[in-house]
């Protein structure tokens, strides 16, 4: 292809302007451009990991730090007005009032990077939890997670409000739930952890904040509904575990799988899994036939973080669960 | 094959043949006009016609509720892609008003262009206080005159850059899945690119297309939308793979 870039200039300047104004004047077309810069290294994702993902192979972790290095990088090209910061967000508030579509904009770009960040170290981060080789990947998917849940909040609460609610934006609601599972999977691996009950908040917290969507918009209400279908399907699959490997806990479990299963065979076990229980009589509240529509969020959550010592789930499994959740919904920018 | 308008046809005179196609409704078909809301509650749907036939212009909403709508979309959802100038768009929604009221022809890239619009508008405008069923069956509905239009304009054949933008604002802001089979082509990514590249968009910076631009002139506005428009397509097709599947702008 041979085509410029746009130059970054306001509308009324698109019938007589052939000069950009710097990017650290912000413009209608500012988050364009950085949206672009973001498409750019995603692009590079997809051509680096492509070979090992067609083989079904392990990205090696030297290559995932590398993108991760230019997904930074390309965070840092933010303009302040893009910013987070207590001192952009202060500097800024002004021009908040007067734009709030820029306003608008910096919470999408921040959930898009945070979000792609937690999902480029999604392969380490569950072993990063154990294995310190990996514990980058673990914290960072951490900081990710907590940034994606602390955007949507200051969405919903902080002027200049969403108009309409950014909870009809699937996009974001889609961001905030995989943050929330990255959360509770965190809360699975580390139940023994001294700060267990706090990060258990942490996760009702983040529960919360679906649930109030839920409430806001009939979209979020049937998102979340079709990934609390998958995450159910999951969590039943391992409460009809062998009693051996029921008991295993978290850290035998990720031990145990030295032999991992390929996706592909993963996929067609889960479907003989669920037809065997189709058969059984249903013994937990987690029952993806019924879609326990009438059960509050809050509950499900709670009781699966309750029975977080026993997930049994190996490090494939939560794999699966988070490719399934991240697959079923489609196209999230 | 019957209602297809070969391409060898000289501009005006397909251009009228369009034209009268979009304003004559097919023998023994009923006209529906109305408010889409209206039509939506009261189960009488547009896409229940022809695509190539519907009468467009009776299910035009007045010119006030078509610029609240531009207006609405501008202000709470182009934001996020900004794949119109909300000046020059204005201007083609107000040339329908006009060709209406002087019984001139309609240009029916600007008919789906205000459509598309309102597609989207009307779903967000609804979903506060309706089922997310009705917002999604009206916009649905909006969705599908666009689509008329496009397919009565014989976009495929001859693309448009406000043919693409509506096809565009449909693609980005709504899902497609439900919308009725016979236009739900014109929304899918890779005909995006397509549309696109029949508009050479692709290559709008090449040298021979400097050249012409420097010897015959040209609308520097126009050249910088199709920019935004392609590089937009482009970023829209770096995102959506999931880490793992091949992208198909290159």
């Amino acid at each position: 292809m041979n085509v410029w870039r746009p130059l970054n200039i306001e509308d009324d300047d698109i019938e007589t302007c052939d000069t950009a104004q710097p990017m650290s004047d912000p413009t209608c077309m500012s988050y364009a451009h950085h949206r672009l810069r973001l498409a750019e290294v995603c692009r590079q994702i997809v051509d680096q990991i492509g070979p090992e993902h067609l083989q079904g192979a392990d990205v090696p972790y030297e290559k995932i730090l590398d993108l991760d290095r230019k997904l930074h990088s390309a965070h840092a090209e933010l303009p302040v007005f893009f910013r987070y910061d207590q001192h952009s967000r202060r500097e800024f508030s002004e021009l908040y009032r007067e734009r709030p579509m820029l306003a608008w904009q910096r919470a999408f770009i921040q959930q898009g990077y945070h979000s792609r960040l937690c999902r480029l170290h999604r392969q380490y981060f569950v072993r990063g939890a154990r294995d310190p080789r990996y514990s980058y990947s673990h914290v960072v998917s951490l900081q990710s997670a907590r940034k994606v849940l602390e955007v949507k909040r200051i969405m919903d609460e902080e002027e200049p409000l969403f108009a309409p609610n950014s909870s009809f934006f699937w996009a974001v609601m889609h961001h905030v739930f995989m943050a929330a599972v990255t959360l509770l999977i965190d809360v699975c691996f580390n139940w023994d952890d001294i700060l267990a009950e706090k990060r258990k908040e942490e996760v009702l917290e983040a529960c919360r904040m679906l649930s109030r969507a839920q409430q806001t918009s009939s979209i979020a209400r049937e998102g979340i509904n079709a990934m609390m279908g998958i995450l159910r399907k999951h969590w039943k699959q391992e409460r009809q575990l062998p009693p051996l490997q029921e008991s295993m806990n978290p850290e035998a479990a990720f031990y145990s799988s030295i032999f991992p299963v390929p996706s592909g065979m993963q996929a067609a076990k889960s479907l003989y899994v669920s037809s065997e229980q189709d058969l059984s009589a249903p013994t937990h509240s987690f029952d993806s036939a019924n879609p326990a529509a009438d059960i509050p969020l809050e509950d499900l959550w709670s009781e699966m973080l309750n029975n977080s010592a026993h997930s049994g789930l190996n490090t494939p499994e939560w794999m699966d669960m988070l490719t399934e959740l991240n697959n079923t919904t489609g196209i999230c920018e | 094959m019957g209602h297809r308008v070969p391409s060898v046809i000289p501009i005006p005179l397909r251009n009228d043949i369009t034209q009268n196609r979009a304003n004559q409704p097919e023998s023994g078909q009923a006209t529906i006009s109305g408010n889409l809301l209206t039509l939506v509650r009261d189960g009488n749907f547009p896409s229940r016609q022809n695509p190539a036939t519907i009468h467009l212009l009776s299910l035009l909403p007045s010119e006030p509720e078509a610029l609240g709508m531009l207006s609405y979309y501008f202000n709470h959802l182009d934001y996020q892609y900004h794949l119109i100038v909300a000046h020059r768009t204005e201007r083609d929604i107000l040339t329908i008003y006009e060709s209406v009221s002087n019984s001139q022809p309609i240009n029916p890239g600007h008919l789906a262009l205000l459509f598309s619009i309102i597609a989207s508008a009307i779903f967000y405008q609804l979903l506060p206080t309706e089922p997310v069923d009705i917002a999604d069956r009206c916009s649905g509905e909006a969705a599908f005159l666009a689509g008329a239009a496009l397919i009565q304009a014989n976009y495929i054949a001859y693309p448009t850059l406000e043919g693409l933008q509506a096809t565009m604002i449909i693609s980005h802001h709504l899902s497609c899945l439900t919308f009725s089979p016979t236009i739900s082509p014109f929304f899918i990514h890779g005909s995006l690119i397509n549309q696109a590249q029949s508009l050479g968009l692709h290559v709008l910076d090449s040298a021979s297309q400097i050249e012409e631009r420097k010897a015959n002139g040209y609308d520097r506005a126009e050249v910088e939308l199709k920019r935004r428009l392609w590089w937009d397509l482009a970023s829209y097709d770096w995102y959506v793979p999931p880490f793992n599947e091949v992208s198909i702008t290159y």
